[in-house]
């Protein structure tokens, strides 16, 4: 298992890519900012990126309005 | 104070106001962007009129812009539709990116196709509803703000203008900070 920190909440998870723990946390891909470790990776990123012990992820999601 | 170039992406009632506020302070640096034709639905909240029903936006609130300000035909506009290919070069000469959608879709799309680009993006989340007390500002970095209550979606509330003006007011109060730093 894999300890990492999302929105200051530490879980632990068994996925370490990144896309698909998005996924699995049935968040909408399409309205969110994924930042880690206060770098922001753009969404074609996120199938590349593989999840790291400790590592700090902000997803930041949108509503619509304006 | 410096002579930055503001591109607001979206004139609704978050980017109309905005541009708007920023002709009374008599700031005209800027460029409005949006496709959109103005409709009776708008009115409760966009810096447009009963007169202008069916106008292009941009031609729309380059005129009331003008009625405020002598010098707002200076503003740069395009009547075009922003998509992730297109937005980054709109707005290549612009040092601060407004996002004035109203798509939830498209705010994300803003950030992410900017989040490199070392330009300031300040963005509106939450606009919907009418409680004020829990609007706030979210920095996602030193270049990036996000202005709203970040919850209450337009799906599910109705939208106010003195809500959606208040955010609009912070996102310029925001600019001017930049601006004078």
């Amino acid at each position: 298992m894999l300890k990492i920190k999302v929105n200051d909440k530490t879980i632990e998870t068994e996925i370490t890519n990144l896309k698909k723990f998005l996924e699995s946390k049935k968040i909408n891909l399409e309205t969110i900012v994924v930042d880690i470790n206060g770098k922001i990776l753009k969404p074609e990123e996120y199938s590349g990126y593989t999840l790291k012990k400790n590592d700090k992820i902000n997803i930041f999601n949108f509503v619509g309005g304006g | 104070m410096k002579n930055y170039k503001i591109g607001i992406a979206g004139i609704g009632g978050i980017g109309s106001n905005i541009a708007m506020h920023l002709a009374r302070c008599n700031y005209l640096n800027f460029k409005i962007v949006d496709f959109d034709k103005v409709e009776k639905s708008n009115l409760n909240r966009q810096f447009y009129f009963l007169s202008q029903l069916a106008m292009p936006k941009v031609k729309a609130l380059l005129e009331n812009l003008k009625d405020i300000n002598a010098s707002a035909d200076k503003i740069e506009y395009a009547c075009i539709k922003l998509d992730e290919k297109i937005i980054l070069e709109i707005f290549r000469d612009c040092d601060i990116v407004i996002d004035g959608f109203d798509k939830a879709e498209n705010k994300a799309m803003l950030i992410n196709s900017f989040c490199n680009s070392g330009k300031y993006i300040i963005s509106a989340c939450g606009v919907a509803g009418a409680d004020l007390e829990n609007i706030r500002i979210e920095k996602l970095n030193d270049r990036i703000f996000i202005v709203g209550d970040m919850q209450t979606d337009c799906q599910r509330a109705k939208l106010y203008s003195f809500k959606v003006m208040c955010v609009a007011s912070i996102m310029t109060k925001i600019i001017f900070d930049i601006l004078k730093n």
